[in-house]
Order: C-alpha cells, then sequence, then structure tokens
C-alpha cells in the first residue's frame, strides 16, 4: 500500500507538473546510483542543457537512485524527485524549477487527460537490452488487483483496465522491477515492455530499489519457484553456473547427493521429475557422474521448478517439473562470449537476422583433461580401479598396464527463431549432449617380450575394451500464434533421444603362424530411447479473472535395452513401445480479488495397458491482504516410463528406462496435498508448505541369476525381478528469503520423512534411500562494488543405507573359501550428517565496451568428510568397514566474457 | 503485525508437532546383532558317500568369538524321500555317513533343529554326462631354459608355445538342458616337470615350483576347449573333472557385491539359515602330456 501510494505520487507530481509538446520533445537518459541532487543536475546540466531554479537548502541531503533511457523531461523528472518532497516546474524547453512540494505552485498546464476506461491492453515482456522475450513474468496494474503474467513466449494481456494512464509494474526474477506508464497515444494491443537486469539502457521508466534482481522467486504459485539463471553467478559453483545444482539448494529439494545432478523433489527420485526443455522432455541430466547438469546456463531463459501439486498442464511424472526455456538469440544486435573454468571452456554467439524479425543463438561446452577434471573423476572412478584382466596362468607374468582413461563430457545447444508477424512465432531448437569415458587398454606382444624376448612367430593381443557413453539428443518445432489478445495457442512437434552405451570386453587373439585363438569375453549393454511427441497448449482469457488452458499431447516412446555377455549370451533383450495420449483442461477464476482457483483435469490413455487414467487436479490461493497469501494444493499424477538404477551405478551411468506395462512393472500414481501459507514484503519472504505424498505402484528392480522351480525342473535364468510397493512422504519446507540489498539470499529448512512398504524387501516398512530427515540451507550473495561474493550452505542429516551385521564362510566346490554377509534390516542405519560450505568471489570488470568477471571458487571449505556409501571387506575374521568420501576441499577458478 | 504471525505460524507448529511426534517413534537399529544364523555348506556328490559337510553359525559384526563358529553335536537328518539317512557329527562342524551312496536323479532333504527352529534344504542331484575327449595324449616338446625360439622350433611362451602347431584338446558333452558345468583340469604326477624349464625359473623365483591345476568358472556349455600352449605346461597324467552344478550353486557363486550402493542379502536354498545344499555329478577322464 505503501508502494502504491508512492507511485501514486509520482503520478500527481507528473500530472502537475503538465507536458506541453515543447516539453517532451526533450528526451532523457540517465542512471544514478545514491548520487546527491546537485550533482544529478550539475550532469542533466551539461548532458541536456537543462537550466535548474533552486534554493540550496531545498536540496540539501536529497540522494538519487534512478535510471531511464530516452524519457520525456517531466516524466524524468518525476522519477528523479520520487520521495524527495520536491516538485518542479518547467519553463520553455529545458528550464527548470524546483521547489518543495508544500509550497506547490499553481498549475500552468492541463492534467494527462484519460481518453480510456475499462478497456483491455497486451503485448510483450522483453529484456530490453537483447530483445530476448520473457516468459512467466508478473504485471500488475499499480493501485488495483488486476494481475497477470506472460506466457511462454512473453506475451501477456489485461482486462478491464481503469484508465491510459495508469502504471503497470512488472516483475521478473532476476531483473529489475520495470514502472511503465501507459500514455493515451500507445497501442494497447501491442504493448511492449522492456526489463533489465542492472536498471540501465531501458527504454522505459525503472523505478530503482523496489527490488533488487534476486535469484528466486518462491511467491509465484504453490510449490512452484521462478529461477533466474543470470543471477546464478551469485551463488558459488564448481566452475560453472549450474542450474540444477542451484535447484538443489531450494528448500524441499535434497542438496546432500553430490554424485547426482538429478533432483530428489520432496522425497521423490530423479525420474519421478519431469524435466522440460523447450518442450521436449530429457531422460538424463547428468554429466561427469553427476558432478555437473547437461544443461549449459548460458543457453538457458527461464527456469520454472513446480515441487508438487503441479497443473494439469504436466503429465507423466509423480513428483515434480521443471521446465526450462532457451534463449532465442538476441533480437537487437550481434553477441557474443566464452568462458573458461578448470573444467570446461564454454562459448556461444547469437544474433539477429531480418531486421531483427528472427534470431540465433549457439551455445557449447566442451570439458578437458585438467587436474581439477581428474579431481573429480577419479573420485567418482576410484572404487572401482580394475588391474588387467588376464588368463589365471599367465597374468601373473604380466606387467600390469597403468591406463589413464579418456574421458570427456560436450554439449552443444541451438536455436532459430522468427516472427513472422507480433502474432506468430516459429522456433526450432536443439539440444545434444554426451559423455564419453574409454577406459580401454591392449596388452601386446611387448608386453611380455620384456619378458620371454622377442619371438617373432608369435603374435599376441589382447584388447580390453571399456567403453561407456550416454547422452541425449533433443529437439523441437515451436509454432505460437496470438488469435487475438484473448486466446494463444502453442504448437509443439518434439523428438528426444536418450541413449546409454557400455561395452566391457576383452578380446584375446593369439596368432602363431597361421593359427588364430581367439576368445571374447565381456558384457555389452545398451539402452536407446525415443520420445517423439506432440503438444497443443491453448489459453484462453475468458475475462480478467477467468482463463481457460486447455490442450492435448500425444507422447510416443520406444525403449531398447539389451545386454548381452560373451559376445552371443543374450541376457536381457527388452523392447518397449506405448502411446500416450493426454487432454486436458484447466481453468484459473479469480474470486473478489482475494480468491484464486485452478481447477483441472487430465485424462490419459496409455495403449499398453490400454487404459484412461483420469487425474484431477486443485489450487487454491488466498489473499489475506496484500501481504498474506494462504495456499493449498491437490492432485493425482500417473507416471508411466520408469528409471531403473542397475546395482554397479559407480561406473558411470549404469540406468535405464522401461515402460510400465500395469502387470510385472506397475504405473506409479501419487496423490499430493499442499497446505501453506506467505508472508511478503518488500525486502522479505516468509514462505511454509507442508505436504504430503501419497504413492503408489512404485517397483524396484533387481537382476540377477536366480533358479526357478523344484527338482529336476530347476532351471537357471537372468532373472529380471521388480518388487513393488507403495510409499508416504511427508514434510514441511520454509523460507526466508532476502529479496533486496546488496545482501540477499535465503535460509531455508526442510523436516522430511519418505518411508517405503515392499513387502518383498522388508516386513516392516523402511526409509527409502533418499530419506532425509533435516536440511538446512544457508544461500547469501553480497555485492561489494565490483565483486560479488557468495555463499552456500548445506546441512543434511544422513541418508538411511542397509549394512552387513554379520558374516560367514563357505567352501565352495573348487576349494576355496568365500565370504558371505548377513545384512540389516533395509536400510536400517544412517550415515553421519552430510554438510559443507561453499564460497566463491567474483570480480567483474570493462574490458572496452564489452564485459568480463573473473572469480575463484572453493567447493567444501573446511574439507568435509562427507560419505558417499560404505564398502565393506572380511579380513582374518573381522568386518573391515571402509568409508568411500564425496568431494574434499575443491578449488577452481574461472573467466568470463562477453561482448555486450 | 502480532495477528499475521500467528495466524502463519499457529498452523505450523501444530504440523510440525503432528511430525515430530510421528518421527520420534524412528526405530534406530542397532549395527551390532545379537542374531546367529545357522550356516550350512553341503555338496553332494554323485555316487559318493556323505565325507563331510559342513554346519556353522554366521559370525555378528560384534562377535568376540571369531574363532568357533560351528556347530557340533546336532542331530542331522537326510532323505531321499523313501531313507532316512543320520549324519554324524566328526568335529568342527563337519558331519559325516560314508555308509550311505548319494543317487543320481533324486531329490534330498537335509534338516536339523537349531534354537527351536527345523533348519533345512532340498536339492536335485543332476544326472551324469558322459564326457568325449578329442585326444588322450599329446606330445609336447620341452622348451631349455634361456631358449625363446625366434621362429626356430621349440621357441615360445608358456608349456604350450612350442613351435609345431598343436590342437586344442577338445572335451564335449550333451548340454540340451542348458546347464551350468565347470571342469578342473590338474596334474596328478608326484614330480613336477615343466614344458618350458623358463617357467620353472620363474616359479622357482616366485613362490616354488607348483603342481599345474586349473578351474574354471561354472557356465553354461557344451565344450571346453583346452588349449594346450596356455593350459598344459607339465609333463604327466592330468585328471580332468567336468562337474555338472545346479543353479543353486551358481547363484551363490555369482554372489558378491560388497557396498552399501547394492548390498543385498546372498542367495541361498536353507529355509531358517545360510548356505547352501546342492547336488553334484562328474566326469572324470585322463590325458597324457608326453615328450615326443
Amino acid at each position: 500500500m505503501k508502494d502504491f501510494l508512492l507511485l501514486w505520487g509520482i503520478i500527481l507530481v507528473f500530472s502537475s507538473s503538465g507536458l506541453t509538446q515543447n516539453e517532451s520533445d526533450v528526451k532523457i537518459s540517465a542512471s544514478y546510483n545514491k548520487v546527491s541532487l546537485d550533482l544529478v543536475m550539475l550532469n542533466l546540466e551539461i548532458n541536456h542543457q537543462l537550466e535548474f531554479e533552486y534554493e540550496e537548502s531545498d536540496i540539501k541531503d536529497v540522494i538519487i537512485t534512478a535510471s531511464f533511457k530516452k524519457q520525456p523531461l517531466p516524466l524524468a523528472l518525476a522519477i528523479l524527485l520520487n520521495g524527495s518532497g520536491l516538485g518542479y516546474e518547467i519553463e520553455g524547453k529545458r528550464k527548470v524549477t524546483l521547489f518543495p512540494e508544500s509550497e506547490r505552485k499553481p498549475k500552468r498546464s492541463a492534467p494527462l487527460t484519460v481518453n480510456r476506461r475499462d478497456f483491455g491492453i497486451s503485448g510483450v515482456i522483453k529484456d530490453g537490452q537483447t530483445g530476448e522475450t520473457l516468459p512467466f513474468a508478473n504485471v500488475l496494474v499499480l493501485g488495483t488487483s488486476i494481475a497477470g503474467s506472460s506466457n511462454v513466449d512473453g506475451f501477456f494481456s489485461l482486462f478491464n483496465i481503469p484508465s491510459d494512464t495508469v502504471l503497470l509494474q512488472v516483475s521478473y526474477v532476476g531483473y529489475q522491477n520495470l514502472i511503465f506508464q501507459l500514455m493515451p497515444d500507445m497501442d494497447m494491443e501491442a504493448l511492449e515492455l522492456d526489463m533489465s537486469v542492472d536498471g540501465v539502457n531501458l527504454s522505459q521508466v525503472v523505478i530503482s530499489a523496489t527490488k533488487e534482481g534476486q535469484m528466486l522467486n518462491a511467491s509465484t504459485g504453490i510449490g512452484r519457484i521462478s529461477i533466474s539463471p543470470i543471477a546464478l553467478a551469485q551463488i558459488p559453483s564448481y566452475g560453472e553456473k549450474d542450474v540444477f545444482r542451484s535447484l538443489q539448494l531450494l528448500p524441499g529439494i535434497s542438496g546432500s547427493n553430490e554424485s547426482s545432478s538429478g533432483l530428489y523433489v520432496r522425497g521423490g527420485t530423479p525420474d519421478q521429475n519431469l524435466v522440460l526443455f523447450d518442450g521436449f522432455t530429457v531422460y538424463h541430466v547428468d554429466h561427469l557422474f553427476g558432478f555437473f547438469s547437461a544443461f549449459n546456463a548460458n543457453a538457458i531463459k527461464d527456469v520454472q521448478l513446480y515441487k508438487g501439486g503441479f497443473e494439469s498442464k504436466f503429465g507423466g511424472r509423480i513428483s515434480s517439473v521443471v521446465d526450462m526455456t532457451g534463449k532465442d538469440g538476441n533480437t537487437e544486435e550481434l553477441n557474443m562470449g566464452f568462458g573458461i573454468s578448470m573444467l570446461s571452456f564454454n562459448g556461444f554467439v547469437e544474433s539477429p537476422f531480418l531486421n531483427g524479425k528472427g534470431s540465433v543463438l549457439i551455445a557449447g561446452r566442451r570439458s578437458f583433461q585438467s587436474g581439477f577434471y581428474s579431481n573429480i573423476f577419479d573420485s567418482y572412478t576410484e572404487a572401482n580401479e580394475t588391474s588387467t584382466e588376464v588368463n589365471q596362468n599367465l597374468g601373473r607374468r604380466f606387467a600390469q598396464q597403468e591406463v589413464q582413461p579418456t574421458t570427456y563430457f560436450y554439449d552443444l545447444n541451438a536455436k532459430i527463431s522468427y516472427r513472422f508477424s507480433d502474432d506468430d512465432i516459429l522456433s526450432l531448437s536443439f539440444y545434444n549432449g554426451e559423455d564419453n569415458l574409454d577406459n580401454s587398454r591392449n596388452v601386446d606382444q611387448n608386453s611380455f617380450n620384456r619378458f620371454f624376448g622377442d619371438n617373432s612367430a608369435l603374435t599376441f593381443n589382447q584388447e580390453n575394451t571399456d567403453l561407456t557413453n550416454w547422452g541425449n539428443y533433443g529437439s523441437s518445432l515451436k509454432y505460437s500464434h496470438r488469435w487475438n489478445n484473448k486466446m494463444y495457442s502453442n504448437a509443439n512437434i518434439s523428438y528426444s533421444n536418450y541413449f546409454s552405451q557400455r561395452d566391457q570386453s576383452d578380446v584375446t587373439n593369439i596368432v602363431r603362424n597361421d593359427s588364430l585363438f581367439a576368445n571374447n569375453r565381456g558384457t555389452y549393454e545398451n539402452n536407446d530411447l525415443r520420445d517423439v511427441s506432440f503438444k497443443l497448449d491453448n489459453e484462453y482469457k475468458i475475462s480478467q479473472n477467468n482463463q481457460l488452458d486447455f490442450g492435448w499431447q500425444t507422447v510416443y516412446n520406444n525403449i531398447e535395452y539389451i545386454f548381452t555377455q560373451n559376445d552371443t549370451n543374450t541376457i536381457i533383450d527388452r523392447q518397449d513401445k506405448g502411446v500416450t495420449n493426454s487432454l486436458y483442461l484447466n481453468d484459473r477464476h479469480v474470486f473478489n480479488d482475494k480468491f484464486i482457483t485452478k481447477a483441472g483435469l487430465r485424462a490419459s490413455h496409455y495403449s499398453v495397458s490400454n487404459k484412461l487414467y483420469i487425474e484431477p487436479r486443485l489450487h487454491m490461493t488466498y489473499l489475506l491482504d496484500e501481504s498474506i497469501k494462504l495456499k493449498a494444493a491437490t492432485g493425482q499424477y500417473y507416471q508411466f516410463a520408469n528409471r531403473i538404477i542397475r546395482e554397479d551405478i559407480q561406473q558411470g551411468s549404469r540406468d535405464f528406462w522401461i515402460l510400465a506395462d500395469d502387470e510385472t512393472v506397475p504405473i506409479s500414481s501419487a496423490w499430493h496435498y499442499i497446505i501453506g501459507a506467505s508472508y511478503e514484503v518488500k525486502d522479505w519472504l516468509f514462505d511454509v508448505e507442508g505436504y504430503v505424498k501419497d504413492l503408489s505402484g512404485l517397483s524396484e528392480y533387481s537382476s540377477r541369476y536366480a533358479f526357478s522351480g523344484t527338482g529336476r525342473d530347476r532351471v537357471l535364468e537372468y532373472e529380471e525381478s521388480f518388487y513393488t510397493g507403495d510409499g508416504m512422504v511427508k514434510g514441511i519446507d520454509f523460507l526466508i528469503q532476502r529479496k533486496t540489498g546488496k545482501l540477499t539470499g535465503w535460509l531455508s529448512y526442510t523436516l522430511g520423512e519418505v518411508k517405503y512398504d515392499f513387502p518383498e524387501l522388508s516386513a516392516e516398512p523402511f526409509y527409502a534411500n533418499q530419506d532425509v530427515r533435516h536440511e538446512l540451507k544457508l544461500v547469501g550473495s553480497y555485492q561489494y562494488k565490483s565483486f560479488d561474493f557468495g555463499m552456500t550452505f548445506i546441512y543434511a542429516s544422513g541418508r538411511p543405507y542397509s549394512a552387513p551385521t554379520g558374516f560367514y564362510e563357505i567352501e565352495l566346490l573348487d576349494g576355496s573359501t568365500s565370504d558371505y554377509f548377513e545384512i540389516s534390516d533395509k536400510n536400517g542405519l544412517r550415515f553421519d550428517p552430510y554438510h559443507r560450505l561453499d564460497l566463491s568471489a567474483t570480480y567483474n570488470f570493462k574490458l572496452g565496451t564489452s564485459k568480463a568477471n573473473i572469480g575463484l571458487s572453493m567447493f567444501n571449505v573446511y574439507n568435509r568428510n562427507n560419505t558417499w556409501y560404505n564398502e565393506y571387506d572380511i579380513i582374518e575374521g573381522e568386518i573391515l568397514e571402509t568409508k568411500v568420501s564425496l568431494l574434499g576441499l575443491t578449488p577452481s577458478l574461472f573467466f568470463n566474457w562477453t561482448l555486450r | 503485525m502480532k495477528s499475521i504471525l500467528t495466524i502463519i505460524v499457529q498452523p505450523i507448529w501444530v504440523f510440525a508437532f503432528l511430525f515430530f511426534s510421528n518421527v520420534a517413534c524412528e526405530k534406530n537399529e542397532n549395527l551390532s546383532s545379537s542374531q546367529k544364523s545357522p550356516v550350512l555348506a553341503a555338496y553332494l556328490f554323485a555316487d559318493q558317500g556323505i565325507d563331510s559337510i559342513y554346519i556353522g553359525r554366521s559370525i555378528a559384526y560384534d562377535d568376540a568369538d571369531s574363532v568357533n563358529h560351528y556347530l557340533d553335536n546336532l542331530e542331522v537328518l537326510l532323505s531321499d524321500g523313501e531313507n532316512e539317512y543320520q549324519l554324524n557329527s566328526i568335529g568342527e562342524g563337519y558331519y559325516q555317513n560314508l555308509d550311505l551312496t548319494i543317487q543320481s536323479e533324486r531329490d534330498y532333504k537335509l534338516s536339523f533343529y537349531y534354537n527351536g527352529e527345523v533348519v533345512s534344504a532340498e536339492t536335485y542331484i543332476p544326472a551324469k554326462k558322459e564326457v568325449g575327449i578329442s585326444a588322450e595324449e599329446i606330445e609336447l616338446e620341452k622348451i631349455e631354459a634361456g631358449f625363446f625360439g625366434g621362429g626356430g622350433p621349440g621357441g615360445g611362451f608358456g608349456g604350450g608355445f612350442n613351435g609345431d602347431e598343436t590342437d586344442p584338446i577338445e572335451l564335449t558333452w550333451d548340454n540340451s538342458e542348458a546347464d551350468h558345468y565347470y571342469v578342473v583340469i590338474k596334474n596328478i604326477e608326484e614330480e613336477i616337470e615343466y614344458i618350458n624349464e623358463n617357467i620353472a625359473l620363474f616359479d622357482d623365483e616366485n613362490g616354488g615350483r607348483r603342481r599345474f591345476s586349473f578351474i574354471t568358472e561354472p557356465e553354461i556349455m557344451d565344450v571346453y576347449r583346452i588349449d594346450p600352449r596356455i593350459e598344459l605346461t607339465q609333463y604327466g597324467t592330468y585328471e580332468i573333472i567336468v562337474y555338472r552344478v545346479n543353479p543353486e550353486y551358481v547363484t551363490l557363486y555369482e554372489n558378491s557385491s560388497n557396498s552399501t550402493l547394492y548390498l543385498e542379502k546372498p542367495a541361498t536354498n536353507v529355509v531358517n539359515g545360510l548356505g547352501i545344499l546342492t547336488g553334484v555329478n562328474s566326469d572324470t577322464l585322463y590325458l597324457e602330456v608326453v615328450e615326443p
């Protein structure tokens, strides 16, 4: 309310000063940050040839913080003097008299005249510098409850606007708030609202310091958080801005899973999280054993995270949604940049074409072998060091070969967009990312010639192949059309491919004269997932208080998984195909400006089970007053594709996707129940949400040699078992966020519990692997002159695990003795708590007209020894426990440069 | 302001209280365990008596007594469905009955009482498969110390890398049932005579000379090729035994993981206990390796 009065004050000042043709000829561009008014006037006198008249005593101690570009003089003055207690009068073109408002002089000209009342407006919200449209930005007509948000293409429309001179407030995470003055002569159907990260170079008015650019906005909806990829640089990273790693710092998302970029949202697993990039589904988000996520922050414009209770527009997952929108590319001018860290280098180029109607962006990253890279790589692989596997009889005679594995990852984003008209946009987005790990080695003649001397009649060669590669291809073609300011449609055809291959084999060739003895042993795995989807999303604004979203989605999945042994023996050969057709409807209704409901329904037909699945969804928000919001949501969710984690996961990507068949693999489902409240004031946000998730049809996978039948009918098979169970998740997320000022950040705390009930695995319900009781996260960012300092601290109570309670020995048929463990109750024990502190410092500077920054990031500053997992050995009648730790103190340097 | 905060905070505390009161009931299992399960290791060889089967108990994580973990003087019964035989405790957990003969293609059940529970296991004795061998004698030339061939006769690597080409010795049998087999090849001479003196010298320096013995892993196979150049390193008589094993043995053999990422209960076919009872059948052949 206070803000509104202030802004209304601006209007009054603005109106009282009058506006004549002559006055509006002078356009002012300026940016001041805590500059005294006398200096501001001096600056304006020099740059704009203005002449000021005032009493020294009136302007004493008046400090100005404001920024604008090409604004008419009266408006510029209104902004400058906002809150100063000063009024102004303009004489002629350039003479300005300042006086205390208490001594207001009679109006010399007519106030701004209102021509229209109760009409609709629509337009697009953009980044004023790059021309990128900004999706999901909030627009509010100040002094009213009329509000809305932009859609995925940055379009917005509002109805029942009281007059054509109102002020619009636009907010978007990571950007300065924008106050936009409607003018009677504007085209109300084609408004262009330009926002800015730092508040400068804008073509519209910015009231500075109403809100600083913040990293996240947690107050947009229930369980929903918007993230600013731009502001992520302020958070300590492992040398690279990483969207998924940053998401792990939010309340309700586990921050203690260093070995996975995937999101454990409110007790869910990463495969229960729908990851969308420009509309296509991404099935695997890990680079380098999960230490980095597969997405280049330079190519991402917007990230929306739905932690639960998400709307009927999204389906196919039972936990959460990450909806990412890629950058379209700069529509104003050519821009480029590059960055280098101790792990990878990255670069991007973006450019407009056809006078800004089209734009193109290409961004890429590739890792290189460095000490930093090796440090991470080794910590993830040292538990699996293998020696050259050779014939039992010959092995002791070979020198063991030390092989440095070659490994790298890369990703590439490209997007081209074209605006046929103000109402039609076509864009093509492409993504490819891949990890390669080659641990192969050759043992050749030279190895044993060292011992036995030269023997040219004999050729010996043993090739050990150990190749792992995984990655994604994704592409989408999107056509958006605005029918009118009420109806907007979006058609999207997409293709997504996740592949994961592992070839681990030994080929031994011994050639003596012309005789060849060859032996091939090993395993080969290949998982190839293809997803072809079509989506049609529509928004129809029935009125300012009622919006209907409806659409249709078809997803075709084709998943292959092959696991062969010794060249010929196929152990698993799965071919899953399925089509899911879904229709959804969602109605957003505002009652009495205070009570907002979103009621939705999603109906899906899944071809494999040939059944119809109905998912009702409901959101309710009640605005107690301007700062207090009460909220609740519920909904049902189904999931048809599951990711299976195979046992030896630490050797890279050991997982694969399958489709549920409703027989051996059930279709997972969940009910979400969320209640919460938030209290938001200018500088602070307090938010709390309690949640319960009732899960059913969960599966755990086990594959091993097992026998079936009895007596002479016993058969040994490589058996895939799916254990089926249910789960219950309960928790509360607390968030306290400081949104403005030099020091921003948040403190979050989650109290949670995840219990699974799998009768075949345990007689009693047990805590799921991802169950973490307490998780506390502190994220801070501090700006000092050209420096940004960042800090994150995470504390999480230990995860549960199963351990041996004892062991026993059995003599095998070959005379050797083998040790076996007796195992505790499923997940009956807990690791020590996880905690770590990360710090970073970035220095921002200019290189000519271009921008650059250089920085240092320190991961795990106090070198906490966090347990990843335990290994057990039985040595001389005792169980020895070895803790395998996660990364210790890891410093990293980085440098980034952008042309603009 | 106060009332606003009360509105927000009060339900949270109620929720938190309910949550905590639930969470506080958590069971916290201790790593130590007094549980000591009986462990059985019993292989029933076709056409043989029971020489020694082992019964012990598992050793708890915090078990002070890490040596004395066998179970003697139990009443152990073996039944083939018609007859019941008692196995005699011979000390240190071993039980014996040499009076009975295990019959092929029969089911057997072993049982005993421990801690008031019946511990039992069942198995089936697979049928014997006749194994054919492609040659019963093979000539391999001796390689003197310090002589590596260099293209001439007798050069090469290992016992078998002689100058002449040597075909592998092939063992074949019918495995239309796709069962698992493993092969044991061992030199049974009392005096060890190396084919390649270089290897003899190497063994002298590395732990001494040993009689050659080679065991394969259980696999589904119907042929095994002995490569003379690799697997026959000494002269004399070799005993070759091809064992046919049951699935329960293979599952036990395959079990080896030891990290908390994938710790699973080991396979067992013992009810109320751990370990294995399994039937084994075999065929034995002999091969002579001589100097030309």
